[in-house]
């Protein structure tokens, strides 16, 4: 009992740090959690000042504490950042317009613009729509790609440079698993690049690349964040949920693994001779795309013909 | 015979029903085998198995500058893998008997058994492998500790690790091999890292007794189950640079011997049903993890879930290989930057990318060096740390000697080596390895040298 922080030496350590083991008070934890994501921002040359950028927001753990880092790291190292919240209502009740309840009382204690951006606006579609029509089985499919595009057009409508998302260490060792399961060498390799530039579209990132999901929540506990932590009513891809259930034994086996899969994924080099899909824009909306329709139209065509597949 | 049948109705039974009862291949006989969505008979299924093998080897062999009258050796655990791999061999090299492929086939086991405390392991491998008459060669893991084992044949310093964390290379002290390797595993309680050790020392050793023994290519039985686990747990491991390398049908990064995976499109069911068939009996063989829980370590880990995975979904195996064959060494890759616990590449700056996503200090406290619980640490009351977790310190020689051994080690057995905790006495590492530093050392000196005088020379380096 009483052990010290191995930072500071002063303070009581009172938390045993999920990615490297060492004990820590609060107050170092806090500066070792945000000078990491800081050192993402600046090694990777993520932002330039004056950008105008939108946090894709949620309500969830991973976006609150985003929201909330972003704000403060802006101000703590004059970024120059103008700060943006973007969130998608995919229209499904129980779960978006609760969270979406979260992400309003965010914006109010982070004086942030919030634009929220919904399906049936967008699509004609809300996803409770969607899943009467289709079924539970690849409703998934529908939700991921639907709000891709609504996060983009949605930072249109605001006029941002940039899009920052919640995605963290935890999300990007996972993908880089799922990738070689599946087989997606395409995805392999842009899955572990923390910013993405699509033709013309707007910039992605990623500044919680090498955040632990532990550490997230660990944040928002002592920070007493405010957050909504429902899983979404609609039952996740079982495929993934093995990934997944793997990804969290390794980490119980050996904590630095999420970082090392990354590391491992960073390092990857796909053969020259490897066909790899390339990337044009869609016919219809004019959207990126590596066929000649981008996959949301695709989609959007089934349900509206009432042919879902 | 039996047994095979239950296994093949019992898949039938489970998720995929073939419509057709007959082998898929020659449409007339009955099937009795079901490999993934596929049936076949016997025939047919030998046929095809042969044929993945014949196809790997002959590859190889039309890429190889040493066209026919290769000698080579072949790695033989005992397991079903390179059962059959030896079997498949023999069959191939003495088809034509007056034209032999291989001028002369190596047989040579690793003996594993200090590890567990058990009998040697030789006596029976030997046996099994007798009717061949190929020359055997049976060695014991501990042996990697002689002096002759490196590249110079009679180094005789070693690495010493001690409990304060102190990295010293010390003339060869006077305990035996078999001391000097229990002790170092018995020191290493995470089994992740044992279970590293044990391979990358085994394949230390096997690469140089090819070497020594005047092959040029070592023949390895990882098959496409294997190497699935293998491509998953080298990720986990944060090996991904060196993956390639690792699981690839072929590489030539150990120059003079050839690594090559004749086995590498056949899954672990498609030997073993090969095995029952042709009559050829394994050895088992029990490594450190057998028959423990699944969280044990990463590489049980990893086969638990690929092989679940497996039976769920029957292409899991062949699409992560398929993925892993996807991958190439990068252009980046020097030959000097070798690991020297592991051999495999490093990459520059690996260092530097782990420092700054893992922030361990803080600048302004002047005393802390933050890795308190790490055991391979720098001394305290530095500004910042000259340890093996990277805190660049040069301020004593004894961080310097950490610094630098740190600096010959690549990214996942940096990790490993941190998850050591020493809780009796010191580890020993092998003479390979402090001749690996040592070397390393040397070319630095030697790249200082150029360039202190560098405005001198007319000519370039290679050129010399």
């Amino acid at each position: 009992m009483g052990r010290l922080c191995v930072i500071c030496d002063k303070e009581r350590a009172i938390i045993k740090r999920p990615k490297t083991g060492q004990k820590l008070c609060k107050e170092c934890f806090y500066y070792v959690f945000e000078t990491e994501i800081h050192n993402a921002i600046i090694d990777n040359k993520l932002f330039k000042k004056g950008d105008r950028i939108a946090i894709a927001a949620s309500g969830g753990k991973d976006s609150t504490v985003l929201a909330h880092v972003m704000k403060l790291l802006n101000e703590r190292y004059q970024y120059g950042l103008e700060l943006f919240l973007l969130s998608v209502d995919e229209g499904i009740t129980g779960y978006r317009d609760d969270s979406l309840e979260t992400v309003k009382r965010n914006q109010q204690q982070y004086e942030l613009p919030l634009k929220i951006i919904s399906y049936s606006e967008l699509y004609g579609w809300s996803m409770d729509q969607i899943v009467k029509e289709v079924g539970l089985k690849n409703n998934c499919t529908f939700c991921g790609v639907f709000r891709r595009q609504a996060l983009d057009r949605g930072a249109v409508i605001l006029n941002v440079d940039h899009i920052v998302t919640g995605h963290n260490a935890d999300d990007i060792a996972e993908t880089v698993l799922m990738n070689i399961l599946r087989g997606d060498i395409a995805r392999l390799q842009r899955c572990t690049e923390i910013c993405t530039t699509g033709d013309g579209c707007i910039r992605r990132s990623k500044p919680f690349k090498y955040t632990y999901e532990k550490e997230i929540v660990m944040y928002a506990y002592f920070k007493k964040l405010d957050y909504f932590s429902t899983e979404c009513i609609y039952s996740p891809n079982s495929y993934r949920g093995h990934a997944r259930t793997f990804l969290k034994d390794l980490e119980s086996v050996r904590p630095s693994a999420i970082i090392d899969i990354i590391h491992s994924g960073e390092a990857f080099e796909i053969k020259k001779e490897v066909k790899l899909p390339t990337q044009g824009v869609c016919k219809r909306c004019g959207y990126m795309s590596s066929n000649e329709l981008c996959k949301a139209c695709v989609l959007l065509e089934g349900l509206n013909r009432g042919l879902p597949k | 015979m039996c047994s095979i049948q239950e296994e093949t109705s019992l898949d039938l039974n489970v998720k995929f029903k073939p419509t057709t009862k007959n082998c898929v291949k020659c449409k007339t006989a009955k099937a009795i085998i079901l490999i993934r969505h596929s049936t076949y008979c016997k025939k047919c299924f030998q046929h095809v198995f042969v044929g993945k093998f014949r196809k790997n080897v002959e590859k190889s062999r039309t890429a190889s500058s040493y066209g026919s009258g290769e000698k080579i050796m072949v790695g033989f655990s005992g397991g079903p893998s390179s059962r059959a791999m030896l079997q498949l061999i023999n069959e191939y090299n003495e088809a034509i008997p007056h034209k032999r492929v291989y001028s002369e086939i190596v047989v040579c086991h690793i003996d594993e058994s200090l590890l567990l405390n058990q009998k040697s392991t030789i006596p029976l491998i030997e046996q099994s492998v007798r009717k061949y008459n190929y020359p055997f060669i049976g060695l014991y893991l501990q042996d990697i500790y002689n002096s002759d084992v490196t590249k110079s044949g009679f180094y005789n310093s070693v690495i010493e690790i001690e409990i304060d964390a102190k990295i010293s290379q010390q003339k060869d002290p006077t305990e035996s091999p078999a001391e000097k390797l229990s002790n170092l595993l018995n020191n290493i309680s995470n089994l992740t890292v044992k279970e590293d050790f044990i391979w990358y020392l085994k394949l230390c050793y096997l690469i140089d007794t090819a070497r020594k023994n005047g092959c040029t290519r070592l023949f390895l039985g990882d098959c496409s189950t294997r190497l699935s686990i293998k491509i998953i747990s080298l990720t986990s491991k944060g090996r991904g640079f060196s993956l390639p390398l690792e699981t690839s049908g072929e590489t030539n990064w150990f120059e003079d011997v050839i690594i090559t995976r004749p086995m590498k499109d056949m899954l672990s069911k498609e030997i073993g049903i090969y095995n029952q068939f042709a009559g050829l009996d394994d050895v088992y063989v029990q490594n450190v993890t057998s028959m423990m829980h699944a969280k044990a370590s990463i590489e049980r880990l990893t086969e638990d879930f690929i092989v679940g995975l497996e039976k769920e979904f029957p292409s899991t195996v062949s699409t992560i290989a398929r993925t892993g064959a996807k991958l190439t060494p990068s252009d980046s890759i020097m030959k000097e930057n070798r690991c020297v616990i592991c051999l495999m590449p490093y990459q520059e700056n690996n260092k530097i990318w782990q420092n700054r996503i893992i922030v361990m200090t803080i600048p302004s406290s002047q005393q802390s060096n933050g890795c308190n619980d790490i055991q391979l640490n720098c001394s305290k009351n530095t500004t910042s740390g000259g340890c093996i977790n990277g805190c660049n310190d040069t301020s004593n020689d004894e961080s310097m000697v950490n610094a630098e051994f740190a600096d010959s080690l690549c990214y996942a057995c940096r990790v490993d080596i941190r998850d050591i905790k020493i809780t009796n006495k010191k580890i020993i590492l092998p003479p390979y390895v402090a001749e690996g530093v040592e070397e390393r050392k040397k070319k630095i000196n030697r790249k200082q040298m150029r360039k202190h005088i560098e405005e001198y020379l007319l000519c370039s380096e290679e050129e010399l």
